[in-house]
């Protein structure tokens, strides 16, 4: 008898918490860990390298999402006096194409870390670096001299 | 170009865990312990354990070999050597394999490897091969002279603080080259410690790393016994046989509150408050932050061990101190949820430079065109093993703690001193999430 409510204690909680995990996961999520199965949506192969493969998905993208759509997102950022204007934070979905112009009033390079992308910039000539976003993540952009903070780019799955 | 010290490595952050799954983790936690406070463990199993017996057999005979021994010292005094010359050079992070190797392989590599597989550092520490090198084992024969019992690890405490000051505040950014100062002078202050109180005195009680590692070494499933023979042990259990020691609790705050900041500091809310400063600014708003953290970590454990002194009855902090073990795996699940990717992903730039370590352009072993492969972990992938982390730390030291406290105070009474120190766990559990997700 003892022995036995033992046992019950660890198995019911084994079983709350697998049953937890069934209520709380969404179900509609669509996996992007999943190898590349083209069925119901064209959403870019996320495991293709970021070569210059120009696979504009067009026609059915169900996703309405409030960001920039899979088309594409460009960000404009100007630096003056050591402040920025700019988005401060913009999210984007995973594989879509990112451009980023930057002005400034002093000569730097601007980089986006993670991908590692660097431009110049100088107080007459804007810096502009255009990617696809194959990597889920924030990165950083930054005016790499001055240490300055100019974006965080959110590419979510 | 003009680079930056640290930063260059920490420029790609996880995303967010979702918010149902930060959900499913706090749950699950609280499920759990429930279940193991409530249904098993009720007696002490870790606390007076009887000593893991080794056994001599041609494996042990290799592992505690001096050639093999030495072998392994002198590769990792070369590495080191490398490292630390190629951290003066005045080129971007990522262009050397200096901070790469100090920041991502060393510190979390390391951290990782302690917690799981024991205590690598005893063997493959340059410090100690360098003390035992120049022959400064012998400390003051006059006792008067000795190492202070006060002390005890309060040096390796404040060289940690030390070290995640210029890990995470950065203040050297924008300025390359200032790491292998810092080394230098690490490894100077190292060498007159061991000639003046001896090799081993020093090493134990005041060399940052060999503190800290050793203490997550605590929880591997591997350790030498006093002939050096490899014995396995359940996890955890070595936690339990560690001493209270001055500075240990402060060490393991430190260590607890720094990987808080980090996380907080990567979240929306840190960057937008803080993204506009630059130089003194930034530095003096980055170390507010990192003090605050490890101090506002450290008030919540100090308000639950004043709340279980009040029922158990006696002096708060020698509670204080005699729960500090528990704290251990959270300190690991902590470094695990936070860094994870980070030794992943930004590891893979180590591998690359080993073929060109000073950035000269050389490829000595065909790797120096390796390109980082940012896609190779999923974010679903990163935050399970996050959320698994936190929880799987939470059960440590809910055990811990638990084991600690049935082996203290009979069994009825131990359960009500645990209410609080449950409440700490969950706290700790929840804000790591908490960030996780922020």
């Amino acid at each position: 008898m003892k022995r036995a409510v033992r046992w019950v204690v660890p198995v019911a909680g084994a079983a709350a918490v697998v049953v937890l995990f069934l209520l709380l996961r969404p179900d509609d999520e669509p996996s992007p860990a999943a190898t590349a199965s083209p069925v119901t949506t064209a959403t870019p192969a996320p495991t293709a390298t970021s070569g210059p493969t120009m696979t504009e998905t067009g026609s059915a993208t169900p996703s309405p999402t409030e960001t920039p759509g899979r088309e594409g997102a460009r960000i404009e950022i100007e630096v003056s006096g050591g402040v920025v204007s700019g988005p401060g934070e913009v999210e984007v979905p995973q594989g879509s194409r990112v451009e980023i112009e930057v002005e400034a009033d002093v000569s730097d390079e601007v980089h986006v870390h993670g991908y590692d992308l660097l431009a110049d910039v100088t107080p007459d000539r804007r810096a502009r670096i255009a990617f696809r976003a194959t990597a889920t993540g924030v990165f950083e952009v930054e005016l790499e001299g001055a240490g300055l903070l100019l974006l965080r780019l959110r590419v979510v799955p | 170009m003009i680079g930056v010290l640290a930063h260059g490595l920490g420029g790609r952050v996880d995303l967010p865990v979702p918010r149902w799954l930060f959900v499913f983790g706090a749950g699950t936690a609280l499920i759990v312990s429930f279940v193991l406070l409530s249904a098993l463990w009720k007696t002490p199993r870790f606390e007076a354990r009887p000593a893991d017996p080794g056994r001599w057999n041609p494996l042990q005979r290799l592992l505690t070999s001096r050639w093999v021994e030495w072998a392994i010292r002198l590769a990792s005094l070369g590495l080191f050597a490398v490292v630390t010359a190629a951290s003066f050079r005045r080129v971007g992070s990522t262009e050397t394999i200096g901070p790469v190797v100090v920041f991502v392989w060393f510190w979390v590599g390391l951290t990782f490897a302690h917690a799981l597989l024991g205590n690598w550092w005893a063997t493959i520490s340059p410090f100690d091969t360098l003390g035992r090198l120049l022959g400064l084992e012998d400390g003051p024969e006059d006792p008067a002279r000795a190492y202070p019992r006060a002390w005890g690890r309060w040096p390796a405490a404040i060289g940690l603080f030390g070290f995640v000051w210029v890990e995470l505040v950065d203040p050297f950014r924008g300025r390359p080259g200032t790491l292998g100062a810092l080394i230098v002078a690490y490894t100077l202050v190292q060498l007159a410690g061991m000639s003046r109180f001896g090799r081993e005195e020093w090493t134990r009680n005041a060399e940052t790393f060999a503190v800290y590692l050793g203490l997550l070494a605590a929880m591997a499933p591997f350790a030498r016994d006093e002939e050096g023979r490899v014995i396995v042990r359940p996890p955890l259990a070595g936690l339990a046989e560690l001493r209270p020691r001055p500075g240990v609790l402060a060490l393991v705050m430190v260590a607890l509150g720094s990987t808080t900041f980090d996380g907080l500091s990567r979240t929306s809310w840190w960057g937008l408050l803080t993204g506009g400063l630059v130089g003194l600014g930034r530095t003096a708003a980055f170390t507010a932050g990192l003090l605050g953290t490890i101090l506002a970590v450290a008030g919540v454990y100090a308000l639950a061990m004043v709340a279980a002194a009040r029922v158990s009855g006696g002096r708060w902090h020698v509670l204080a101190v005699r729960f500090a073990h528990s704290l251990v795996p959270i300190v690991f699940a902590y470094a695990v949820a936070h860094y994870f990717s980070f030794l992943l992903i930004e590891g893979q730039i180590g591998l690359a430079r080993l073929s060109d370590p000073f950035g000269f352009g050389w490829d000595l072993f065909g790797t120096s065109g390796w390109v980082v492969n940012l896609t190779l972990l999923s974010a679903t992938l990163v935050w399970y093993v996050q959320v698994l982390a936190i929880v799987a730390g939470h059960i440590g030291g809910v055990v811990l703690a638990h084991d600690r406290a049935i082996a203290m105070f009979d069994a009825a009474f131990a359960l009500r001193t645990q209410y609080a120190l449950l409440a700490v766990m969950v706290l700790f559990t929840a804000s790591g999430l908490l960030i996780l997700s922020g």
